[in-house]
């Protein structure tokens, strides 16, 4: 009889198993699993993603959003609102997924450094960003001033309120948390994020941003920092398309001349700004 | 006054004239602690503040619900121009979020003596600033009315 040898590296289409440790809840929709690594560690960098399979319904890609210096544990924050994303919210400690990644690129933390760094983030935007401010606050010797500019739906939309708690109260960097809409029981800034890029201390001419969220909220953050002072090509943003293959075969994912999953997710806003601006890309 | 007008962003690059006539217009700066009412809806609306320091909600009342807040408005921005446009009446609530400090212009004359009184030149300049107010907050409250962080399928 042949002996079934397992092959080193896994191939890139094939999910390994990883088990749910533990899952909680963030917002009303919107949920974090942490996972146990496939192989016991899961080395990756800010900005990348892997796809997740729940086994009989599908894949779906989903930013990595835990710690990079903490590759033991493998951490995503979901928003439940398609079948496979709902499929995973469905899911307990205990359940098995399938995983396949890292996959893209990364934020690039190293052109940052000396320099300010301003996130600005919309929605679940927060969580490809986060393992970026983790980096950050990791070195942050290596860098100028920080700012998290975070913009959401409304108050009971805020991701990690325990760590952003936790920011705020750092006088290493700064915070600013915007809504929407509120009531007043909320006594923070009501308005969209770009009107946080004024009021932030960073300086303009030395900074990098780093953007995340829904396109439309890219396009515009975009114009207002240019119109501030950074240069276009100091803004990296964060695309999202429909992810299937993941390594830039199945082109589901072409985001003009480049495939999203294999030459993003990051991007250089210079780079993309036009793409920014058609219905169609 | 007129260092402190001088300092705030809404008359960055004006030419110290117009700035004198704004000062000439001042009325003092005035200091809101949290919680208080600035002005009402439907009120005469006859000033317009300088923030200076602070944060401010702009609110809307509907019978029978809590009041919403539809803005913030904060230290280098201006609160209120319901004051250039008949009725003169605000249009929201104001109500200070933190303690909140402002210049205070007298809006009834500005509009109806000073402004009439200054050279077409100042009068453009002033306006235009006001109006590029108007249209970013008509662009923020588009962004809003888009929801971009709803859920979608």
């Amino acid at each position: 009889m042949q002996a079934v040898t397992e092959p080193l590296i896994s191939p890139p289409m094939a999910p390994r198993p990883a088990r749910i440790l533990e899952r909680w809840d963030e917002t009303e929709d919107t949920f974090t699993l942490r996972l146990e690594p496939p192989e016991g560690s899961f080395a990756f960098t800010p900005g990348q993603f892997n796809m997740l399979y729940v086994f009989g319904v599908g894949e779906v890609a989903i930013s990595i959003s835990g710690d990079p210096d903490q590759p033991e544990t493998l951490i995503h924050t979901i928003r439940g609102v398609g079948s496979v994303t709902k499929a995973l919210r469905d899911l307990t400690v205990g359940d098995v997924v399938g995983v396949r990644g890292p996959f893209g690129n990364s934020w690039p933390m190293d052109l940052a450094e000396g320099h300010d760094v301003v996130f600005v983030v919309g929605g679940i935007g927060l969580a490809p960003l986060r393992p970026a401010l983790y980096h950050v606050l990791h070195n942050r010797a290596s860098f100028g001033r920080v700012a998290l500019l975070y913009g959401i739906r409304s108050p009971r939309d805020l991701l990690y309120e325990d760590e952003i708690t936790e920011w705020r109260g750092r006088l290493d960097m700064d915070v600013l948390v915007t809504v929407d809409n509120a009531d007043r029981t909320w006594h923070g800034s009501v308005g969209v994020v770009t009107k946080l890029i004024g009021r932030a201390p960073f300086d303009p001419h030395n900074a990098m941003a780093y953007v995340c969220g829904p396109e439309i909220m890219m396009r515009f953050t975009g114009r207002e920092l240019v119109t501030r002072g950074v240069a276009p090509a100091m803004i990296y943003v964060s695309m999202e398309r429909n992810m299937k293959c993941a390594v830039g075969f199945c082109g589901h994912c072409q985001f003009g001349p480049a495939f999203v999953c294999k030459d993003g997710p990051v991007f250089r806003y210079d780079e993309v700004e036009e793409l920014l601006d058609i219905r169609e890309v | 006054m007129r260092d402190l007008l001088a300092a705030h962003r809404f008359t960055s690059g004006f030419p110290e004239g117009l700035v004198d006539e704004l000062a000439a217009c001042a009325l003092g700066t005035v200091r809101w602690e949290p919680g208080t009412v600035i002005f009402r809806q439907g009120q005469q609306a006859d000033r317009c503040y300088l923030i200076t320091h602070g944060d401010v909600a702009l609110e809307i009342h509907s019978p029978g619900a809590q009041p919403r807040i539809v803005q913030t408005v904060n230290g280098g921005e201006v609160l209120g121009w319901s004051w250039i446009f008949a009725p003169f009446r605000w249009s929201f609530d104001a109500r200070a979020l933190t303690s909140t400090e402002a210049i205070e212009l007298d809006g009834a004359r500005l509009r109806e003596d000073g402004a009439c009184d200054l050279p077409a030149e100042y009068r453009y300049l002033l306006m235009a600033r006001f109006a590029r107010l108007i249209v970013d907050r008509l662009h923020a409250t588009r962004l809003q009315l888009l929801d971009v962080y709803a859920s979608r399928d």
